[in-house]
């Protein structure tokens, strides 16, 4: 499932469940690389949600995540942050973080 | 999708492409039309066999005719960002993707070292990409270091976002930036701070800066791919000439000594082989077509041809697509009994630790992202059941339940919810959504084809008469739309209402304001005129018509919708 998730209601709808926060902007190329790679690795993992977090709508996020380049990649379980990444990565990258996230 | 795409067209890079192209394999060839400077330097070339004393001017020339025969096109762009995905790879040229499935890095030697701090601050401050990272520093003091005039565009993006710029430009005649830029001396740079940048000094000062942005032509190829293992600054190869990421090779002066022009020719050979057995083995097949050679300047059917046209969106994308959207990918679970591939199980895991010590947890069958054996293990297994696997100790794995995702089926109950009264049926919204991403791909061409020919237009200088009169077109033109639109034209505004609506005080100041636009517009308009064959005259004689250039574009992109669309239906 994806939802693009603004500040306020952010921090109830990660509280339980596996998450992917992709925090992006709008015009970063890499970001755009990532959304393809997201869409496939959800298919395949249906248990697991994506939340798209814009930084530039809701700079709130920038403060707290310290985001210092985009795409930066979270992955909560629970509402606890268990691995991330920045970078425009591929699929292998996420699913290493995934596999964290899911059983560690 | 291409097979492969090159990076880099020095004797290595285009070895690797003849190599290819004669195995009927579909090619991008990223890198310059002449080919590569370190090739045009040497004085004397005199041990590649076949050719005796040859210059480098010789040895570049050769190179491009050999292109020409083999009818190998170059797609001059420069690449900023390598990222694996699943199978494949994407190519990134500043906002640019391109695809591929397999990698030859063939990019030479950079003679460029790094800064005094550039490595550890990366990503805390120090950035490749202005676009990317720019707004982070929104109203902020920054610093650019800047080797070539093709990344001015990037600092006038910096411009508009950052409080400050202190400017090293390392390149000759840069152009004039407003009073936020300042230019600073490149002797000695050094960039520092604790845990993000703090500052940047040079030989003479230190300036306080929150990021420092490196935009240069040579980007190492470690830091264009994520992972990929280097050894004393050269790419890390075997006999193969694999790297160690699977489905990405290296050739020539990257991978290390000697820097000859044989070796290069030679690995590019290597990698080349490489990469058909990689795609025989895994049957990977892009569906893109090497871009062909063609002379410059292009005509506007040349253009088309040196365009891709794979990326417009097959029947399944369109399916996935209305699926995606109506969806937003939820899934409902459906109970059964037998376990398969896909599948997600609730097992509870005992006799092990971390996580093999777990209760109720979900597994999707087949990703392998809990334990491949154990996957593989629960296929064929039942509600109820209790298998055992050796890991460091013996664990036992029961199932609780075993569901299987069932994307929800398609309504036009869903349509309807999007409140569009314009479509309320399935095959509606199949349709919308089918045009919507045809026009997408379409503005997409379209605009490479422009740009494709707008960047060979050789840039002539605008005489002043055309300055004038194009201002004099857009003033009648601006007064009769914001007639229309506003109730007022612009030419019978006053003082106040100019500036709020076009943020000058008076139309004349707002004229001059656009000169670059009309010298830009002056050359696009030669330039599309010629590539189409049109003569600037009677109802595209621009000395008296506004909207010449934008009816120029309106029949380009009219031209590539039937060629693409055309194209399609046939086959
Ligand atoms: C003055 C001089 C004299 C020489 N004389 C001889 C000689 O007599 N005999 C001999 O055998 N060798 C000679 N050499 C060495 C020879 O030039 C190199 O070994 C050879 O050019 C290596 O080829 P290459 O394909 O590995 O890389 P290069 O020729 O360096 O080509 C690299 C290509 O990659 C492109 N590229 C790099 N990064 C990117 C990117 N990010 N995106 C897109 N494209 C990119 C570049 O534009 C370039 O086209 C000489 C070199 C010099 C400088």
């Amino acid at each position: 499932m994806v939802k693009k998730l603004n500040y306020k209601e952010f921090d109830e709808a990660i509280a339980h469940g596996d998450w992917i926060l992709d925090f992006y902007t709008d015009h970063c190329g890499p970001c755009k690389m990532l959304d393809a790679t997201m869409a496939k690795v959800l298919k395949d993992n249906p248990i697991v949600s994506l939340a798209k977090c814009n930084i530039e709508d809701d700079p709130e996020y920038q403060e707290r995540f310290e985001v210092t380049g985009t795409p930066l990649v979270l992955f909560y379980h629970d509402g606890v942050e268990k691995a991330r990444f920045s970078g425009a990565y591929g699929e292998d990258k996420i699913r290493e973080c995934l596999s964290v996230c899911l059983y560690d | 999708m291409y097979d492969v795409a090159i990076i880099g067209t020095g004797a290595a890079g285009i070895s690797a492409a003849l190599t290819l192209q004669s195995r009927g394999k579909s090619i991008l060839l990223l890198g310059k039309r002449e080919l590569s400077a370190k090739m045009t330097l040497a004085e004397e070339i005199r041990n590649y066999p076949g050719l005796g004393f040859v210059s480098g001017k010789q040895m570049q020339e050769g190179f491009i005719n050999h292109l020409a025969q083999m009818n190998i096109g170059i797609v001059q762009k420069h690449v900023t960002e390598i990222a694996k995905t699943g199978d494949s790879f994407k190519i990134l040229c500043g906002q640019e993707t391109f695809d591929a499935c397999s990698v030859i890095l063939a990019t030479g030697v950079s003679s460029l070292k790094t800064y005094e701090g550039e490595e550890r601050l990366l990503g805390k401050g120090v950035s490749y990409c202005a676009t990317c990272d720019g707004f982070l520093y929104k109203d902020q003091p920054i610093a650019v270091v800047c080797t070539s005039k093709d990344f001015e565009g990037e600092i006038e993006y910096l411009e508009q976002t950052c409080s400050k710029i202190y400017l090293v430009a390392n390149y000759k005649n840069p152009k004039q930036f407003s009073d936020k830029v300042s230019m600073i001396s490149g002797k000695n740079i050094r960039i520092s701070g604790n845990e993000y940048v703090e500052m940047i000094q040079n030989d003479t000062n230190e300036y306080d800066v929150k990021a420092v942005f490196i935009l240069r032509d040579n980007i190492a190829p470690s830091s264009m791919i994520k992972n990929l293992q280097t050894e004393n600054g050269h790419i890390a190869i075997n006999r193969m000439c694999e790297t160690n990421i699977t489905g990405c090779y290296a050739a020539g002066d990257c991978t290390g000594r000697p820097y000859q022009y044989v070796k290069a020719a030679g690995e590019g050979n290597v990698a080349a082989h490489s990469v058909l057995e990689y795609l025989s083995e895994t049957g990977y097949k892009g569906n893109a077509k090497t871009r062909p050679y063609k002379k410059y300047p292009l005509s506007f059917d040349d253009a088309i041809d040196v365009t891709d046209l794979s990326n417009m969106p097959t029947d399944q994308t369109i399916d996935d697509l209305v699926r995606f959207r109506l969806t937003n990918g939820e899934v409902e679970f459906v109970e059964k009994d037998v376990c398969e591939k896909g599948d997600i199980v609730t097992i509870t895991v005992k006799g092990g630790v971390g996580r093999y010590n777990r209760e109720n947890i979900r597994v999707t069958i087949g990703q392998n992202l809990y334990d491949y054996e154990a996957e593989n293990k629960l296929v064929g297994k039942r509600t109820g059941e209790t298998i055992s696997v050796l890991k460091d100790s013996e664990i036992t794995i029961t199932i609780h339940g075993i569901q299987t995702p069932v994307s929800k089926e398609l309504t036009d109950e869903m349509v309807r919810a999007l409140n569009n009264p314009a479509v309320t049926t399935l095959n509606q919204y199949y349709q919308m959504v089918k045009q919507e991403a045809q026009q997408a791909e379409l503005d997409l061409i379209t605009y490479h084809v422009l740009s494709e020919i707008h960047e060979q237009t050789p840039t002539t200088e605008t005489p002043e008469e055309v300055i004038v009169r194009l201002g004099e077109l857009e003033k009648e033109f601006f007064d009769k739309l914001f007639a229309q639109q506003m109730g007022k034209g612009i030419l019978s505004m006053n003082e106040e209402e100019l500036k709020k609506n076009l943020g000058v005080s008076t139309v004349d100041e707002f004229i001059a304001s656009r000169r670059d636009w009309y010298q830009m517009k002056y050359n696009q308009l030669l330039g599309l005129s010629k590539a189409m064959n049109i003569e600037l005259t009677d109802e595209f004689d621009y000395m008296n018509k506004y909207e010449v250039l934008m009816n120029l574009q309106t029949m380009a992109a009219e031209k590539i919708k039937n060629r693409v669309l055309g194209g399609m239906s046939h086959g």
